[in-house]
């Protein structure tokens, strides 16, 4: 039995914000034919199905569900704008993108982003590291995470990059056994090949 | 008081999500090339069932809670024991391990429900179902991961069974009722997902899948969880002919 | 209401008859190992050791040793070593201040509350609450009385459905729902009348009014930050679950203020020393999340009680950076300097005081601060995206 508790209105807040986007409208993305995601052209091996969108300036892919894999991407967030969408400002606002951060930084904002959209308690970043994603300087953000009642560990692999003071990310995330080593190098392959 | 209830009814009516509808949903599958043949005469690995039940709070939010849970889990063990003699095949229950070799399991455990949750809400459920499995064989893995599985215990098959149950918490109920009667919009209270699954562990597929997230039975009651697990096996092929008649 | 009505009123809610305040408390003798007694009882027992079997794995349990061993010690000076044996602590990564009991034994304890208690006397109210729980039997309780409540509840339901729909607004105050509540708060008061009678059996002094008075302030911060209404309520509303902070202030302050219930060592030093190795592990989760005016409260109120240290410091420093307003960065600086300067800081600082500088425009001082980072720390996750920051 616990000690304290938040007042019911947090609690309904808080899971507004969680709901998952159920709303169908699914589209097939074929293998192999280069597609525009927003400001993105990305090219996939296989066929992919693009879902909604996880923040203002992103899409989501996924084969299995996104809960079993799923790769973002973001076009061109401006300075002041969020990762993720900001679906209750008063009780979970989103980290605010800053384009004066330097390099190593975009692992913090990605973190504290991915951690209250998702209300992750725990969440380490395993690596990051200077990359190349579509032609401009970026950075490689590995890491490792627990979502709420859920016992698997759960990987992911960030790319993101600011060009002329626009924040650009491509983040790929599944379960650690099968799933994630079994998409990685047809995600790495689409986030290295990204063109702007 | 008022203002409080209100806020919450105005704020959760706009964010809330609706669960996907009855109908339009399909609630079991089979791998091609599965059948009870291919089952006779294997050993099946009896995971530990994964069972959750809470209460909905007001805004939806599933707060768990440790009795109902501790309470249904018994009841599943107890039901699940009681049918044993209906299966045809040699059933083995999980052993107790520590450490990395309890994480294979308990792991593998929680990856069967994500799969299973995805079979359901983006291939059963045809509303939402991803372009890419319309029309397609049913055709879902956890991974050769489970070959330990199989090495450790001898068995070829393993049974996952899962349950998670929310009951409307008096808030919810009180919600709905205010949300139909403010706003004309119908919310859901409660929430009654059951899953069993058989995996054959040499390939980690998934051959054999009963899903359904408005299931029967009141798991908090010994009764209630007999229909659910009659429920959940339904149709399983690893049945001997004559238990189906008898239950 | 005055004050003083209000506490009175509170005592005679919270205490039961049994353990009424003024004679000496003794604990009761201890049942010692487990009985289950009926169905439900058994049924729980044995099952919360699958879920225990299975949470014991989980990435949330933080394997630290010491850390554990010490919150139990705690519990066990609490409840005393009869008690203590029959329980298994798991600390749990979770930001928010709680912690919670099973009934077979097994104590859960958030790094939220670890970062939130300021002596082994404050920590030992809490623990002493949840275990109060445990020996009360409450869940059992809650068990049958949920159960006989929520067909109530299905039953109220329907009939506020098939009736007007405004109607809905007075279930709160029917006396079913009033029953069924209440019933949950009354536990709760149980639960904070034998914890306090814990500690007054143990070598604490009771210091429970002063968490609850800082969980009402850091709420009021955060509450402020965002421009939300505070509200103070002196008595729980008809769905609450639990005594309002208020009302909890007010009846520990009252058996603080009883003879001898305050003397005696209140392990802050040790508790401060304890916990300053693990810091990281605390403050965590509380750093790197949204609530920075509640995460703020916390860390200037550790330091109020128990001091900077240098990774009190570093944390600081790092919820102005990631917060990241321009003169948040120069506040952060400061801060990492500061904590440099302890000579207890951790090669994070560096990191932190080196892209603080650099952003300020100070990129000499900001090159060397990370350098030095490197040195401390080579084998750091971004130490490949440091270097290239050198470079250029």
């Amino acid at each position: 039995m616990a000690i304290h508790r938040r007042s019911v209105i947090f609690v309904a807040v808080v899971l507004a914000a969680w709901s998952p986007s159920a709303s169908a409208g699914w589209k097939l993305i074929s293998a192999k034919e280069t597609a525009q995601v927003d400001g993105l052209k990305v090219t996939p091996e296989r066929d992919w199905n693009q879902g909604g969108r996880p923040g203002k300036q992103g899409r989501v892919w996924t084969q299995d569900g996104v809960g079993l894999n799923a790769i973002e991407f973001f076009s061109a967030i401006p300075a002041g704008g969020s990762l993720y969408k900001e679906r209750d400002k008063k009780n979970n606002p989103m980290p605010k993108f800053d384009s004066g951060l330097l390099l190593p930084e975009l692992a913090d904002f990605f973190e504290r982003s991915f951690r209250a959209a998702n209300q992750l308690s725990d969440f380490t970043i395993v690596e990051s590291a200077p990359t190349d994603i579509g032609g401009n300087k970026g950075l490689l953000v590995r890491y490792r995470y627990t979502m709420p009642n859920d016992e698997l560990t759960r990987l992911g692999e960030a790319r993101l990059a600011v060009v002329d003071g626009k924040l650009f990310v491509a983040n790929y995330y599944a379960p650690q056994l099968h799933y994630f080593g079994a998409g990685l190098p047809e995600a790495q392959a689409m986030m290295q090949r990204v063109r702007f | 008081m008022m203002n409080k209830w209100l806020a919450a009814a105005i704020l959760a009516v706009s964010f809330l999500v609706m669960a996907p509808m009855a109908h339009g949903q399909e609630k079991g599958a089979v791998r091609e090339g599965f059948s009870a043949e291919t089952l006779s005469g294997k050993k099946i690995l009896l995971f530990r069932p994964s069972v959750w039940v809470g209460e909905q709070s007001t805004g939806g939010l599933a707060e768990p809670n440790a009795d109902w849970t501790a309470q249904a889990r018994e009841f599943l063990n107890a039901e699940l024991a009681r049918r044993q003699i209906e299966f045809s095949n040699e059933l083995i229950i999980e052993p107790d391990l520590v450490g990395e070799d309890a994480k294979l399991f308990s792991e593998h455990r929680a990856l069967f429900n994500s799969v299973a949750s995805s079979v359901v809400n983006y291939q059963f459920f045809a509303g939402n179902r991803l372009p890419t499995r319309k029309n397609k064989a049913f055709d879902w893995t956890l991974g050769e991961g489970t070959k330990a599985i199989a090495e450790r215990t001898g068995a070829q098959y393993g049974l996952f069974v899962r349950t998670e149950d929310q009951y409307g918490s008096f808030g919810r109920k009180m919600f709905q009722v205010l949300a139909i009667g403010l706003v004309g919009a119908g919310v859901s209270s409660g929430k009654h997902v059951g899953y069993a699954g058989l995996v054959d562990l040499h390939t980690g597929n998934l051959v054999w899948l009963n899903a359904d997230e408005q299931m029967g039975g009141d798991v908090r009651t010994e009764e209630g969880m007999q229909k659910r697990v009659g429920q959940l096996l339904e149709d399983f092929p690893g049945f001997k002919p004559v238990a189906t008649a008898a239950k | 209401m005055t004050k003083r009505a209000i506490v009175a009123a509170v005592v005679m809610l919270a205490a039961p008859s049994s353990l009424a305040a003024r004679e000496p408390f003794e604990r009761p003798t201890y049942a010692g190992a487990y009985e289950p007694l009926g169905v439900d009882e058994r049924g729980l027992w044995m099952q919360m050791d699958d879920y225990e079997r299975a949470f014991r794995d989980s990435p949330l349990v933080v394997r630290d040793e010491a850390l554990t061993k010490y919150v139990k010690s705690v519990l066990c000076k609490t409840v005393g070593p009869d008690r203590c044996e029959a329980t298994r602590v798991y600390i749990v990564q979770d930001k928010l201040f709680n912690a919670s009991m099973a009934p077979n034994g097994m104590m859960q304890v958030h790094t939220g509350l670890l970062a939130r208690v300021h002596s082994e006397a404050e920590l030992a109210t809490v623990l002493g609450h949840e275990f109060a729980h445990f020996e009360l039997r409450h869940s059992l309780n809650g068990f049958k009385e949920q159960r006989k409540g929520s067909d109530l509840m299905a039953w109220i339901g329907l009939a506020g459905a098939a009736a007007a729909p405004n109607t809905g607004l007075g279930f709160a105050q029917t006396p079913i729902a009033f029953g069924f509540f209440g019933f949950k708060r009354a536990q709760e008061s149980e639960a904070d009348a034998l914890s306090a009678s814990y500690i007054k059996a143990s070598a604490y002094p009771l210091r429970a009014s002063a968490v609850w008075t800082r969980l009402m302030e850091e709420e009021d911060a955060l509450k402020e930050e965002r421009k939300l209404r505070k509200i103070r309520r002196r008595n729980p509303g008809a769905i609450d679950t639990h005594p309002t902070d208020l009302q909890r202030v007010a009846y520990f302050a009252e058996q603080e203020a009883e003879a001898g219930a305050a003397e005696g060592d209140d392990g802050r030093e040790a508790y401060g020393a304890e916990t300053a190795r693990v810091l990281p592990t605390l403050f965590d989760s509380l750093v790197k999340g949204n609530e920075f005016a509640a995460a703020d409260y916390v860390i200037q109120s550790r330091a109020n009680a128990l001091g900077w240290d240098g990774l009190l410091l570093h944390a600081r420093g790092e919820l102005y950076r990631l917060r990241g307003n321009p003169r948040d960065l120069v506040t952060a600086r400061q801060f990492y300097e500061q904590a440099i300067a302890t000579g207890s800081a951790p090669a994070e600082a560096w990191r932190g005081a080196g892209l603080t500088a650099m952003r300020g425009g100070d990129s000499s001082a900001g090159k060397a601060a990370l350098r030095e980072y490197l040195v401390r720390l080579p084998q750091a996750s971004d130490a490949a995206a440091m270097k290239m920051l050198l470079e250029n």
